[in-house]
């Protein structure tokens, strides 16, 4: 077994690695998912000046006079993908929010830039041809923060395979995790979704999952407390949930999906329409849990028999 | 310091003739959002690994560059690069790359530093500017043959020593330059990483050729793939070559059986006698990657995005440091060097300066396109990096040998 982790995107990534094969090994492999996770860090944060995003986010400045912007392959398909994610959550999902994180007091603010109530939407086109985006907003700021822990998880998660590793799992923060097969002797890595004996464990294998919680960062603003989850109908603070699970097969997913709809699914409520196969999980405001999972078989997300002893692999907060 | 905080017009003046004073060295466009080049280039990468993916990235900022084609002997790395590669088509060998695109303007080089030489010789043989990656070669003989093929060539050719495209490095050498820290007398710098340098592989025939820099037969170790940046660091801002090398070092973070040290410390000793310490590890992050020179009126600290200046309490303070960026590091307070300050400044948004809007390696790949499209001076020649590398050669012999090896003006002779 190797248990490797890197601090990125603001927490803690930890990779365990389970195949009975050499350490050595492991430890390389490890070591190229852990490179792909902090390689992702450095072009998503919205945190550093040198990121690709800070360089995407200073040419939507100069507005539709700008003309396309070029992106590199990798870059182009993480756009398209929130172009579809964006569109199949209704909107609920949306990275285009940026600027409002800092009229929030949630990021620091800019008072150069004129305000801008659109998002994603309104303001950013990725050609579907070439490897290009326009901005037609000079307010838009992208924050990738909603996907950015399972783009990372995704790219880490295909480096492992390809060297041949079949038995792992990572997370981020503990909020996203991919497993790949189970440990040996196990059907499944168990998730708790939670602090404390109670909490409802997830069982997986070959999946993602994605906690999204309204009680992280948060701040005051006039009238208001506004949490780092934005309704981007309103502007305002998320409240269709105060806390979703999402579980996604990768078979016909990915942790990038899982944090976009988790993510998603806070805004909208368990009523998100979700894809074939993604299991949600959702605590609204008035403490009633919605769980809506695929017809047939048994539940990745089950409630912890009354009497069984704290097992989980990992504790998902 | 008045008693009174000037009024917001002054302080951005004053700032603004700080910057300006400062910026005749510096790029004006900066801060431009949309990199642009006075004519299209057609550029190819041969050699696919991380650092040709971290290429891939930044030329992807250009408009004006086509990517016309990935090239790699290693069909998973070829495969994994094209990812970012827009759609260029792939090659398994350079043959294939120049029959396959025969318009090709560039070629950059980024395969194991081993293995520069070959691409290098076959790309300026067909006509091709090239961008090579330091350390330049491995061995003196084969960096002094790609000078060779260079001069002959009469194309544009660039070592990848990026300390000498960088914004910030050049701002902090104007500072030494005209002697804003007096004299430099001694130096230091270090990589700090950790990770094991093992590439896993899951065959035999694979494993050697991608664990090379753990191969004693191949690798110049620490010094050659990490000290060479920051060696040429300071012949840059010195002007100035070492005398005489010495180097100590051993297995320390990574005990499986390879014999390459993973733990590596060295001293050069310059005609000034000026000494500079550079450490090298693989197993420990402390203090990543920096280099500091230390003058008897103040110290120059430069980290590749971010650089500090740090006067000596007896030193003369000029009008625009009282306005200056500063950052706490506990007893010492630095002056951030901010390579764009003039327009920010105009701007009101100096803080927004700290740190490069880009990673060194788009600087060094800017200079390149426009030594390409414009004639811009070259900011690392062939000579130049054959230089560091015979420096970085040497003190990789050192380490070998224990002896202190002489570093001769005919070492660091091109033939």
């Amino acid at each position: 077994m190797e248990r490797l982790g890197t601090q990125a995107m603001g927490t803690r990534f930890e990779l365990v690695l389970v195949d009975e094969i050499p350490g050595d090994y492991l430890r390389s492999a490890g070591e190229e998912a852990l490179a792909e996770i902090e390689d992702a860090h450095r072009r998503l944060s919205a945190f550093m000046r040198d990121s690709v995003v800070s360089h995407l986010n200073r040419a939507a400045q100069l507005g539709p006079e700008a003309g396309p912007i070029p992106l590199d392959g990798e870059m182009w398909r993480l756009l398209l993908r929130c172009d579809e994610l964006v569109a199949s959550t209704g909107g609920a999902f949306d990275p285009g929010l940026g600027l409002r994180m800092e009229q929030l007091g949630l990021r620091e603010p800019d008072a150069t830039r004129e305000p801008y109530q659109g998002g994603w939407s309104g303001a950013v086109e990725v050609d579907s041809e070439r490897p290009r985006v326009r901005f037609s907003h000079p307010s838009l700021a992208l924050d990738l923060g909603g996907v950015a822990k399972g783009y990372a998880l995704d790219l880490a998660a295909d480096v492992l395979i390809d060297a041949g590793i079949e038995r792992a799992i990572l997370h981020g923060g503990t909020s996203t995790v991919l497993a790949l097969g189970p440990p040996p002797g196990s059907n499944a890595w168990q998730v708790a979704i939670g602090p404390g004996p109670r909490a409802p464990v997830a069982h997986l294998c070959h999946a993602a999952l994605s906690v999204s919680d309204t009680s992280g960062r948060s701040a005051v603003a006039p009238g208001a407390l506004a949490t780092h989850v934005l309704d981007p109908s309103t502007g305002g603070s998320a409240c269709g949930a105060d806390r979703a699970v999402v579980t996604v097969p990768l078979e016909s997913g990915d942790a990038l999906m899982a944090d976009a709809l988790s993510t998603a699914a806070l805004v909208r409520g368990p009523e998100l329409p979700t894809p074939a196969g993604v299991e949600l999980w959702a605590k609204t405001s008035t403490g009633s849990i919605a769980h809506r999972r695929p017809p047939g078989g048994r539940p990745i997300i089950r409630k912890r028999p009354a009497a069984a002893p704290s097992s989980a692999h990992l504790e998902s907060t | 310091m008045t008693s009174s905080p000037p009024s917001p017009n002054r302080r951005s003046l004053i700032q603004a003739s700080a910057g300006g004073a400062l910026a005749f060295a510096l790029n004006p466009l900066l801060h431009a959002a949309q990199p642009r080049l006075k004519a299209p280039v057609k550029i190819a990468l041969v050699g696919a690994g991380r650092q040709g993916r971290g290429i891939l990235a930044e030329l992807a900022k250009f408009e004006d560059v086509t990517l016309a084609g990935v090239c790699d002997i290693d069909e998973r790395r070829l495969k994994s690069a094209s990812r970012r590669a827009k759609g260029a088509p792939t090659y398994a060998s350079m043959d294939a790359l120049l029959e396959g695109q025969p318009d090709l303007d560039a070629i950059v080089i980024a395969t194991p530093s081993h293995l520069h030489r070959a691409p290098a010789e076959q790309a300026l043989a067909a006509g091709k500017h090239v961008y090579c990656e330091a350390p330049l070669a491995t061995t003196v003989a084969d960096a002094k043959a790609i000078v060779a093929a260079a001069r002959k060539a009469e194309r544009v050719f660039q070592t990848g020593l990026l300390g000498r495209a960088n914004p910030v490095y050049a701002l902090a050498r104007s500072f030494v330059r005209t002697g804003a820290i007096r004299d430099v007398f001694s130096m230091r710098a270090q990589t700090h990483i950790k990770n094991s340098w093992r590439t896993p592989a899951s065959d035999p025939a694979r494993e050697r050729a991608l664990n090379w820099r753990l191969d004693p037969e191949v690798s110049l170790g620490l010094a050659g793939e990490f000290g060479v940046h920051q060696f040429d660091v300071v012949h840059w801002y010195t002007g100035q070559y070492p005398s005489s090398v010495r180097a100590t070092g051993g297995v320390m973070a990574w005990r499986d059986g390879r014999e390459v040290a993973d733990t590596v410390h060295v001293q050069h000793r310059y005609p000034s006698d000026a000494q500079l310490d550079w450490s090298g590890t693989l197993g420990n992050t402390y203090g990543e990657t920096q280099e500091e020179l230390f003058g008897t009126m103040g110290t120059v600290r430069l980290a590749w995005s971010h650089g500090w200046m740090f006067k000596e309490s007896d030193a003369e303070t000029l009008g625009w440091e009282v306005y200056a960026n500063r950052q706490q590091f506990h007893n010492d307070e630095g002056i951030t060097l901010i390579a764009d300050a003039t327009q920010l400044a105009a701007q009101g948004k100096l803080t927004d300066g700290v740190g490069l809007p880009h990673p060194s390696l788009y600087y060094g790949l800017e200079t390149f396109l426009k030594s390409v499209t414009e004639g811009a001076p070259v900011a690392c020649s062939a000579e130049e990096g054959m230089r560091a590398t015979v420096v970085a050669v040497q003190t990789d012999q050192a380490l070998r040998s224990g002896e202190e090896i002489a570093i001769t003006p005919e070492m660091l002779e091109a033939e």
